[in-house]
């Protein structure tokens, strides 16, 4: 490979867009030319200089929350406009009494086509605490809850979860309060996968799940309680939280309150 | 669902928070509306495409009738970024030491050039999906890239440079 041929390749072989063989011949002329080791030097540090996180613009709040009410609005306006397509001209005499019982067969059967969730379990608002709950027995074997990192070392929890999941959770040292990590799992949430870190207060089990929110629902703060747990649901940036816990309202409260804390 | 890729996208096509804020709500209706597309493993690169196209809508509707400012935003970008009109030599050491200038540098680029290397560098996309997105062939995409980056250490090398004397 000469030096013209490097050149050009450059930008490839920094992207990692070469195949296997040519990368290493691009890695051979680079280690032994000086020229073109320093042209890539200058590329490694532009590269350096563009990933620093000032670089990114990040969403206004105000945008962030219109958006998600418009996705909201869509999904009622999807809903309501289903049945209107169905609405039939009026018509005069006898007829109009056949169209009525037609129409009130069809009005049934698009209340009902209505009633079902237009999208996956897990973007409907309600039942999300409910799925969580679910989730939480079902982690709770008899033996103690099933952990796929046990850890009560937040440094050790949080990176097992690279390159398992698109994000970071959110791990936190609540030891002095009382609260203390277990460890956590690989979990998901309808079809989201979902991290589940694991707490213990006074034998009682809590799980905060936390997934990657979709557009179309965000969890609301909504404090609730479904067959004796105690759920606690919120959005935080792009993650979508639900803890479950069968402690304590207040200490559940307190709990989530020491979690989201700045 | 990759809010933050878009507004990012949006903001660096745009150049302006309004008008990126604007592209970002008109595609994220159009997403809803093809809500099937949105699933599956090219989610995040069909998204930026739609997103894309909507910066382009709201940047053509505003030119209609802003079109002198348009420019001139464009060549003050220039000039805080390469030429330093009005710093001293102590505002243009810290510019260099910090992201500003490359900030500047950067949305001083041509669009073609911006839109690519935002892709590539800052949401750290494949040059076929940069290719999907920006509906270019992937030799493009490469020699985009690399005139964006010829550009950019131009501009960094000047700064250096001014920092240095």
């Amino acid at each position: 490979m000469n030096c013209a041929q490097a050149v050009r390749m450059l930008d490839a072989w920094l992207d990692d867009e070469l195949d296997a063989v040519t990368a290493t011949e691009m890695a051979g002329h680079v280690a032994n030319c000086a020229g073109c080791a320093a042209v890539h030097e200058q590329r490694v540090a532009l590269r350096t200089a563009m990933r620093a996180p000032a670089l990114r613009h990040v969403s206004p709040p105000a945008l962030r929350a219109a958006i998600r009410g418009q996705a909201r609005l869509g999904t009622l306006e999807a809903q309501a406009s289903r049945p209107r397509r169905l609405q039939w001209p009026s018509l005069p005499g006898w007829r109009a009494i056949v169209f009525a019982g037609t129409t009130a067969v069809l009005g049934a059967a698009c209340g009902w086509w209505v009633a079902q969730p237009a999208t996956p379990d897990v973007f409907a608002l309600e039942p999300v605490a409910d799925y969580a709950v679910t989730r939480h027995v079902a982690a709770l074997a008899p033996g103690g809850a099933h952990i796929d990192v046990a850890s009560s070392d937040r440094h050790a929890v949080r990176p097992w979860f690279q390159g398992r999941l698109d994000f970071a959770p959110t791990v936190r040292d609540l030891s002095a309060m009382g609260f203390e990590l277990i460890g956590g799992r690989i979990d998901r949430m309808g079809n989201q996968p979902a991290a589940a870190i694991v707490y213990r207060f006074r034998g009682h089990m809590i799980d905060v799940f936390s997934w990657r929110a979709t557009m179309t629902a965000v969890q609301p703060d909504r404090e609730s309680t479904i067959r004796g747990f105690n759920v606690q649901t919120w959005n935080q940036q792009d993650i979508d939280y639900a803890v479950v816990s069968d402690m304590d309202r207040a200490e559940l409260q307190r709990f989530t309150a020491a979690l989201r804390a700045p | 669902m990759h809010l933050d890729c878009a507004y990012n996208l949006a903001r660096w096509i745009t150049r302006d928070d309004a008008t990126a804020g604007d592209a970002v709500q008109e595609g994220a209706l159009q997403a809803f509306r093809g809500f099937d597309q949105m699933q599956g493993p090219n989610a995040r690169a069909w998204f930026l495409s739609v997103i894309r196209n909507a910066c382009l809508d709201q940047l053509r509707k505003r030119r209609g009738h802003a079109e002198e400012s348009y420019d001139e935003d464009l060549h003050g970008g220039l000039d805080g970024a390469g030429r330093a009109r009005d710093s001293t030599p102590e505002d243009i050491a810290e510019r260099a030491s910090d992201s500003r200038w490359l900030h500047a540098a950067i949305e001083a680029l041509p669009r073609e050039y911006r839109e690519v290397i935002v892709l590539r560098e800052l949401e750290e996309l494949s040059y076929k999906e940069i290719g999907a997105i920006v509906d270019i062939p992937i030799g493009t995409v490469m020699s985009r890239l690399s005139r964006a980056r010829d550009l950019l250490q131009q501009r960094m090398r000047f700064a250096q440079r001014r920092a240095g004397s």
